[in-house]
């Protein structure tokens, strides 16, 4: 049990070797220290794996977690959180979903969900409150996940792998609903320990410390998400899909294997034609307001729509214009089980290493008709499909062409091209589950989609990117959605991109490093306040009754951040993997203007100082110490 | 004529992608198109991230920057997801 609100106050373990199960300790001070989600699924991974591991081995864990805020009612807040060590990086994996599953395990007793082991037989488990059942999971093993989700029916939550994850395919997926738990192959880790589905289902209630404060945040918060420019009308009305047009006008918009930033028939695969002709309505998860998501239609049926890192990557960067394939592949994807960032990103690497005579695949940038069938051979891992089912890290080191493998610590990168952002490509080397542009700090919000700071120079762009990386990792460990963060940003500057005063914003941002530098090394003195813009800690105070403000809540972040960082080191991360392909760093996107690549190692160097990480990028004792750690 | 691109909201409001217009500045071409696309006002053009010739208006000389023959404008909008 826990004394603060928003927690069920157990967290289940798993053994799939023995099929027992039992209560893994978890304390308050736990709670305190590493609040929920993505933190406390480090922490856990921290505890119980002291060395390199195969990630596909019985030892590997997986921890799905939920936040306090979780199953309160705060908007945006039915996220959970998939943590393991990735078998495509060897490294810190975790993954966020908007499914129904973490509401659900909540609703059953429990914060958080450990499996480890392996099971001899193929099964799935229920688990219903105190009970949790094994059954045999013959008859849904080869099914998609749709198809498996209709079979194992019912109210409850669900996750699911799909053929992919049976097959170890490293970039497979976990579904839960129609939403994709897609990044680092979590889904394979599933496969290994040959489990194909849990339900959870329970009638608890989430215990909140103030309702009736909680319900005036929330009442707020959702009314400002609703006006706010981005998470009340762009996100609502275009998804993330709006996102491709200004990538494109930015020159971020990854193209042929990230040779370019800019593609020639963007329109055709923008978020505004998919809106246009395309879009039946959006939707969104349970509690949030902002309703991102889209529902097309593919082959008579309505189905969730692409991301703009789907229709990034299966469009311009493997030179495809043909938004309905991508419709199509998307929801193929999803029943596959396959992340798609990785699919995309993989198959255009293939591409260009057969253009240069590196691997006769039969791939071709521009040739489509053989795509959907390669995306079935991947998750049979059948013909060149086994080869592709490993990823782009693994393929050059077969085949050669490391400089234009687009991965970093062998996660494949998303859409936005960094030389167009160069703060996002600092972002994508540091990240711990890899080439991730969220976990990176997501900078290209600053640098020209959201707000208009200059995208090449290197200048505060380690302070911010660290800002932005602890807040984020803060805001997940809550439980909330990311994109709740983008209402951070004031609406008057992104609603008057011309105004003198965001011009001046956008201006005075590059000098603005060690101002953010100073609150970040001591937050708790110098932000000991909560801000309307950010509401997620009063929502946390509200819910936990545990005292908030946004140094504790930086704090949090930072923390989380420096674990993830340490279980990494002690899986064999160095230096050498805060890394980007060579082509990133050393081509330029546009031929004489020095501007347009990426200065990593003079914004790594920063980053590390700023960080109280030495030079070989290890956290000093220090700074972990004052971290807790 | 200068060639003109509608996207974001924008584009969905006026239900228009494209067009041609006769316009000797930016300022100008944003007369121009409130006055033809008069389902949204003339801020909401005014208020667009402005591209001309895929540089932001403001880092020319912003809505007094001259348009000539061929020129290409596009307006965007503030966006962000992930």
């Amino acid at each position: 049990m826990s004394r603060y609100g928003g927690y069920m106050g157990k967290v289940l373990m798993i053994d799939l070797s023995t099929c027992k199960t039992s209560e893994y300790p978890w304390s308050d001070s736990d709670r305190e220290l590493y609040l929920g989600g993505k933190i406390a699924a480090a922490k856990i991974l921290y505890d119980n794996i002291q060395s390199a591991i195969d990630p596909l081995s019985p030892e590997n864990l997986l921890v799905i977690t939920t936040g306090p805020l979780s199953g309160t009612g705060a908007p945006s807040s039915s996220r959970f959180n998939i943590s393991t060590i990735s078998p495509l990086t060897g490294f810190i994996a975790s993954s966020n979903c908007g499914g129904n599953f973490g509401m659900a395990l909540k609703k059953a007793g429990y914060d958080a969900l450990i499996i480890k082991g392996k099971s001899e037989k193929k099964v799935w488990i229920e688990i219903l409150e105190d009970k949790v059942s094994f059954h045999e999971a013959d008859d849904l093993w080869g099914r998609k996940t749709g198809e498996t989700q209709a079979l194992l029916g019912g109210k409850s939550g669900k996750i699911v792998i799909g053929p992919a994850g049976e097959n170890l395919v490293r970039f497979a997926a976990i579904v839960s609903g129609e939403r994709v738990a897609g990044r680092a192959g979590v889904g394979a880790v599933m496969g290994s320990k040959n489990l194909k589905a849990v339900t959870a289902a329970g009638t608890r209630t989430v215990e909140v410390n103030n309702r009736e404060k909680l319900k005036q945040i929330n009442k707020n918060w959702v009314s400002n998400l609703k006006k706010h420019p981005i998470t009340g009308i762009q996100l609502p009305r275009l998804g993330t899909a709006g996102l491709l047009s200004s990538m494109n006008a930015r020159k971020m918009l990854a193209t042929r294997n990230y040779k370019l930033g800019q593609f020639k028939d963007f329109e055709k695969v923008s978020g505004e034609h998919l809106a246009e002709e395309y879009l039946i309505k959006n939707q969104g998860c349970v509690t949030c307001p902002i309703q991102c998501g889209r529902v097309v239609e593919v082959d008579g049926k309505q189905v969730k729509g692409p991301e703009v890192e789907t229709l990034g990557l299966l469009g311009p960067n493997i030179e495809n214009s043909n938004i309905e394939l991508i419709l199509k592949w998307n929801y193929q994807l999803d029943e596959l089980g396959l992340d798609t960032i990785t699919a995309g990103s993989t198959i255009a690497f293939a591409m260009e290493l057969r253009e240069k005579g590196l691997w006769d695949n039969g791939l071709a940038f521009g040739q489509t008709e053989n795509l959907s069938q390669i995306f079935e051979d991947i998750a049979y891992r059948r013909d060149i499909g086994d080869i592709l089912a490993e990823g782009s890290k693994r393929i050059s080191e077969r085949f050669g062409g490391k400089e234009y493998a687009i991965h970093v610590k062998g996660l494949e990168l998303a859409a936005y091209e960094p030389r167009g952002a160069v703060g996002q490509g600092l972002g994508y080397a540091v990240s711990n589950r890899g080439g991730c542009h969220l976990n990176g700090g997501y900078m290209v919000v600053l640098e020209g989609l959201g707000l208009g700071m200059d995208p090449y120079t290197s200048k505060s762009k380690a302070a911010l990117t660290i800002l932005f990386q602890d807040l984020m990792e803060a805001v997940s460990a809550g439980g909330s959605c990311l994109f709740t963060t983008y209402s951070m940003f004031p609406a008057a500057l992104i609603n008057k991109p011309n105004s003198l005063m965001t011009h001046s914003v956008n201006r005075h941002l590059k000098h603005c490093g060690w101002i953010v530098n100073l609150a970040g090394r001591f937050p708790q003195v110098l932000l000991p306040f909560n801000l309307p813009l950010v509401p997620h800690t009063y929502a946390l105070e509200a819910v936990t009754g545990m005292k908030f403000n946004l140094g504790r809540f930086k704090r949090i972040g930072e923390r989380g951040y420096n674990l993830e960082r340490l279980i990494n080191i002690r899986l064999g991360l160095t230096q050498k993997d805060d890394s980007l392909p060579r082509r990133l760093t050393h081509e330029l996107q546009e031929p004489g203007d020095s501007r347009t690549r990426v200065p990593l190692y003079k914004m790594l160097k920063e980053y590390y100082l700023v960080r109280g990480w030495d030079e070989a990028g290890i956290p000093n004792e220090e700074r972990l110490s004052g971290l807790g750690l | 004529m200068v060639s003109v691109k509608f996207f974001g909201m924008l584009r969905l409001d006026i239900k228009q992608s494209a067009d041609m217009l006769e316009a000797g500045s930016v300022d100008e071409l944003l007369r121009v198109l409130a006055a033809k696309y008069d389902t949204v006002n003339l801020s909401r053009f005014r208020n667009s991230i402005i591209l001309v010739n895929g540089v932001n208006m403001n880092e020319l000389k912003r809505y007094k920057t001259l348009l000539k023959t061929g020129d290409e404008v596009m307006f965007l909008s503030s966006v962000s997801g992930g």
